[in-house]
């Protein structure tokens, strides 16, 4: 009983993962070869933005009105202010990033947009974690990391558990165990 | 043997083998999900040289120089390097236990070899950052090659997994279930990051 209940949820979360699995393992290989090359910004559209804000407000605040009055909330980073009082918010969409540039002087906004493509989406999906984000989608996807996390534990400790089940495949299983630690040992201490 | 039973045994003995990779990249996940304060590592020069060498122009490859450091300091291996100042160069060879950094001052012509404390965090970080085939080092591409073993065996473990998952008739409903509510899951997150 105990051993089907292993084997089925190994199975059924193996398969729920499978997107998640499958964009880490493509991302891993674009990474592991420099694929990733600079993405260009095109302009997406220009304006006038009216609101005005109290002196002193700390430029992040300023970018998240920016940002809803623009109807783009989401993650976000900002730099600034520049000498001449600009801000450059970095809006940190998965699919389209977009960079906002707000200069005061004359109230001008300039909204600029990366065109998707594909290795600049893998990198970004490979490097999206962590819960500083106050938004839903972002949270849920750090929850969805931590889910990964657990399955790659929990996977490797039930494959444990149904190769020791298997009595036929104990000795090559053994044998790929023990070479799989020498190899990693051997190049945690090497490299 | 027949080809389910060969898909059964590929998929199992390729997980016993590179399950110290599967386990270190889920754990090295953990501090990078949950990100805390840390406190900086501490370098502690181990030697200093007398070291001359010409700094290539803005924009020239640096690496060559960044290798003749690594022989002034007599250290093997892949090395980062990079162009802190017009005037000094550093080279970051980043053994997991052991990283060292070596900084050349031109206008000096002086070379220090600095040598970081162990840190459990940048221990673990540092297995799931390695990569890449351009550090230099034999072993540290011959890692890069292990990784990309790792990711072609996520998308084998897929294959193969949905393919033993058909066989069994019995948890098909419940295997759609779980394979369409993870699709969706997946695509709702994607379109509204």
């Amino acid at each position: 009983m105990f051993s089907r209940l292993v084997r089925r949820t190994h199975m059924y979360l193996a398969l729920f993962l499978t997107p998640w699995i499958a964009a880490y393992a493509v991302s891993t290989i674009a990474m592991n070869h420099r694929t990733a090359r600079p993405a260009a910004f095109v302009k997406e559209h220009e304006q006038i933005y009216t609101n005005a804000f109290e002196p002193g407000t700390p430029p992040r605040e300023i970018a998240r009105q920016i940002l809803s009055d623009l109807n783009l909330e989401g993650a976000f980073g900002v730099q600034g202010p520049a000498p001449d009082g600009r801000l450059t918010i970095n809006r940190q969409g998965m699919l389209s990033p977009r960079r906002i540039t707000f200069t005061p002087a004359d109230r001008r906004l300039v909204v600029e947009r990366q065109d998707l493509e594909t290795s600049g989406f893998l990198n970004r999906f490979h490097r999206r974690r962590g819960y500083q984000q106050p938004y839903a989608a972002d949270l849920a996807m750090a929850a969805s990391v931590d889910a990964v996390i657990v399955a790659l534990v929990f996977w490797a400790l039930s494959g444990l558990w149904m190769w020791w089940d298997m009595r036929a495949t104990r000795f090559w299983g053994a044998a790929c165990v023990a070479a799989g630690i020498g190899i990693f040992t051997f190049f945690v201490l090497t490299i | 043997m027949t080809f389910s039973h060969f898909v059964r045994r590929a998929h199992l003995y390729m997980g016993l083998f590179l399950l110290p990779w599967v386990i270190m990249f889920g754990v090295s996940s953990i501090p990078l999900n949950h990100v805390a304060s840390q406190v900086p590592p501490t370098w502690t020069q181990v030697a200093e040289h007398r070291f001359a060498a010409a700094l290539p122009g803005a924009g020239e490859n640096l690496r060559p120089l960044g290798r003749e450091m690594m022989n002034a300091a007599g250290v093997d291996g892949g090395y980062f390097v990079n162009r802190a100042n017009p005037q000094q160069v550093n080279v970051n060879h980043p053994h997991f236990l052991a990283p060292v950094r070596i900084i050349y001052y031109a206008d000096e012509s002086r070379l220090t070899v600095e040598h970081r404390s162990f840190s459990t965090r940048q221990f673990i970080t540092g297995l799931h950052f390695r990569g890449g085939y351009d550090m230099g080092g034999f072993w540290d591409s011959v890692w890069a090659l292990f990784v990309d073993i790792v990711s072609v065996a996520l998308l084998l473990w897929i294959a193969t997994g949905v393919y033993m998952w058909w066989k069994l008739p019995s948890t098909r409903r419940w295997g759609w279930l779980a394979l369409a509510s993870g699709g969706m899951c997946f695509a709702v997150i994607i379109a509204r990051l």
